[in-house]
């Protein structure tokens, strides 16, 4: 199964990380399946993380699994873009998930 | 260029005969035309500087290696200026290298004829505007690339330019300051593919620094460097978010404040509209009938509720509208009415404050509704015992001329007549024993009128009263009793309760007074006789 695993830096707790947390939960939830990891990493309690990742921005969220890796930032609003921008290709990715 | 003199340049090495393209030339209908001769290209180059020259023709004899780069040096100095080779015949790569060197068209001598060279002309004119006009675009489209190259390092927003993949093509410096990185470490960098859900969105800025920058973030579809890309501005909003926070605690703090003050508090707009309210009010409309705040809460007029009041508080609400109206056209600084607003089991007194709202641009008022039911009490208790106390000086009065009436000589008043000392001190056991007695009294009074039963509180009374004057008791002794029973029963919590035993005590201490004055009366009346029989029988 192609669980994917997703990394959502976010910048303490505002109003700004908990809309992008629930859009992406959203998201996830709805065209995911469940299938899925998130970690939801905060710059400010690991700036060394971001660093090492060179955050510029967040909240930013990084497709770690499976490849290729993408990169998108926002509040992850529209769930079209976002699907778009990690790549997300409903008919594999799913069939892949309803198959495992 | 039509009916203007056509001037012409003729460049040729010898004095051939060129009365061919005179004749020719004449025989243009549609342009007259001068034509000037030169032996050189320098030649050439000195009379365009001199002279108009609308049109170059250059014989090709003139085209060796140094001719075509001196033709070259005209094209560049004369921009627009059309040039036409006249040839007996050429070879293909040198009529390439003609027309690399500036040269629009060229024409074999022996076919030119009226309609080729008119053609020729007007091809070379055409081109020529054309290519003018391209050279024009070509230096507005690099100005205009400059502006806005100029435009974007300038702007204050930040600004950076991303490829599909999201990796950085461009920053500006306000880019390389709010990002708090040089263009050198962000241009080639990933910095993710945008994705909001309208124009803008707030983002956090992640510095190296670690200090906290909120920004609002613009997209815009671009073409940079022939490739679709995005161009992303950053506005630093940081200070913005910061006030806008300050404003909200700031408004929390008195939405808080507002919501602790007991008073029932309403903003009314100057229709009369209720703009806000605070708990309290909230609270008091639902349990008083509003439990959906449909009537009470926000967005209901005001002015309405008080021509519909109905109930205990009808007769006051056109007086309130009145107030309230004075207030919001300024004929009045302040409204303050107390009305009742009985619940069913209770009674309840408000008082009503109408007041400008301060700082305000609009024409708003201030009502606040604070229960004043405790005070009501609290002044008709003193009330009462004002009267009591009145009422007490009267019996003590009425005792005293009973006491004169019933001695032949003047008697000393009160101490004298009662006991030398308050009975607390004089019999503390039997004062004792009074109070237990009043209590059980008072008690007994006030589930006689709670439950309608008759426990036959008066006689008990007048049987305390006889025994207060055989103790020689005072009306102070009186008092004291009543009020040290009360005092103990009125230190609990239950204002109901204590307003009762405060009621029914009223009663029970005149009535026990009262009682002691016709003891003493009596007590009077037998000392007289006693005396008057004595007198007699001596």
């Amino acid at each position: 199964m192609n669980k994917f695993v997703l990394k959502l830096y976010i910048t303490g707790d505002t109003p700004r990380t908990e809309r992008a947390i629930a859009n992406l939960r959203r998201v996830c939830d709805h065209e995911l399946r469940g299938q899925y990891e998130l970690v939801i990493i905060d710059v400010l309690e690991n700036p060394q993380m971001a660093e090492d990742e060179r955050i510029m921005v967040t909240p930013t969220l990084i497709r770690e699994m499976p490849p290729p890796r993408r990169r998108i930032i926002g509040d992850l609003t529209d769930t079209a873009k976002v699907l778009l921008g990690l790549n997300f290709d409903p008919h594999v990715d799913h069939l892949d998930a309803r198959n495992d | 260029m039509e009916n203007e003199i056509i001037h012409i340049l003729l460049a040729e090495k010898t004095n051939s005969d060129t009365s061919w393209l005179e004749d020719a030339l004449a025989q243009i209908d549609t342009m007259p035309c001068a034509v000037q001769r030169v032996n050189t290209l320098d030649a050439a180059r000195t009379c365009m500087e001199e002279n108009t020259v609308d049109v170059l023709l250059v014989d090709s004899f003139m085209l060796d290696d140094h001719g075509l780069i001196q033709l070259a040096t005209i094209h560049e100095d004369q921009t627009g200026l059309p040039i036409i080779l006249l040839a007996e015949t050429i070879a293909e790569e040198r009529a390439i290298r003609a027309m690399q060197s500036g040269v629009n068209d060229y024409l074999i001598k022996e076919k030119i004829n009226p309609d080729i060279l008119n053609r020729a002309l007007l091809y070379a004119f055409k081109q020529n505007q054309i290519k003018a006009r391209m050279i024009h675009y070509s230096h507005e489209l690099q100005n205009s690339e400059r502006r806005f190259l100029n435009l974007i390092t300038q702007n204050a927003d930040g600004v950076i330019v991303i490829d599909p993949q999201g990796v950085i093509q461009f920053c500006n410096p306000a880019a390389e300051q709010l990002l708090a990185r040089n263009a050198n470490a962000l241009i080639g960098q990933i910095f993710g593919y945008p994705v909001v859900g309208g124009e803008t969105a707030e983002m956090d800025i992640v510095r190296p620094d670690g200090e906290e920058v909120v920004s609002e973030m613009r997209i815009v579809d671009i073409e940079w460097e022939n490739e679709p890309s995005l161009l992303i501005s950053f506005r630093d909003i940081t200070q913005h978010k910061r006030t806008e926070e300050a404003l909200r605690t700031a408004e929390a703090t008195s939405r808080s404040i507002l919501n602790s003050i007991n008073a029932h508090i309403a903003l009314l707009a100057e229709d009369g509209t209720i703009e806000a309210v605070n708990d309290s009010w909230n609270r008091f409309a639902r349990e008083n009938g509003d439990p959906d705040l449909k009537y009470t809460g926000v967005g209901v007029n005001y002015f309405d509720i008080c021509n519909q009041a109905a109930g205990f508080s009808a007769d006051e609400a056109p007086d309130a509208l009145h107030g309230i109206r004075n207030v919001l056209h300024g004929t009045a600084d302040l409204f303050e009415m107390e009305y009742p607003c009985h619940a069913p089991t209770e009674e309840r007194w408000f008082m009503m404050r109408v007041k400008s709202l301060v700082g305000s641009s609009k024409r708003q008022v201030v009502i606040s509704h604070t229960d004043i039911t405790e005070r009501r009490h609290a002044a008709r208790v003193q009330a009462a015992a004002e009267a009591n106390a009145q009422r007490l000086v009267q019996l003590e009065q009425e005792l005293q001329s009973l006491v004169q009436l019933s001695h032949p000589a003047p008697i000393p008043v009160s101490r004298g007549m009662f006991g030398a000392e308050p009975l607390r001190k004089s019999a503390p056991e039997q004062f004792s024993h009074l109070i237990t007695w009043y209590d059980e009294l008072i008690e007994a009074a006030l589930e006689q009128r709670a439950m309608k039963v008759d426990h036959h509180i008066s006689d008990k009374l007048r049987v305390m009263a006889s025994q207060l004057g055989f103790l020689l008791a005072g009306p102070r002794d009186v008092i004291e009793i009543h009020s040290t029973v009360l005092q103990h029963k009125t230190s609990g919590d239950n204002p109901l309760k204590e307003q009762a035993y405060l009621e029914e005590g009223r009663l029970m201490v005149l009535e026990l007074m009262g009682y002691l004055v016709s003891y003493y009366r009596s007590y009077a009346l037998g000392r007289r006789q006693y005396h008057t029989s004595e007198k007699d029988s001596s």
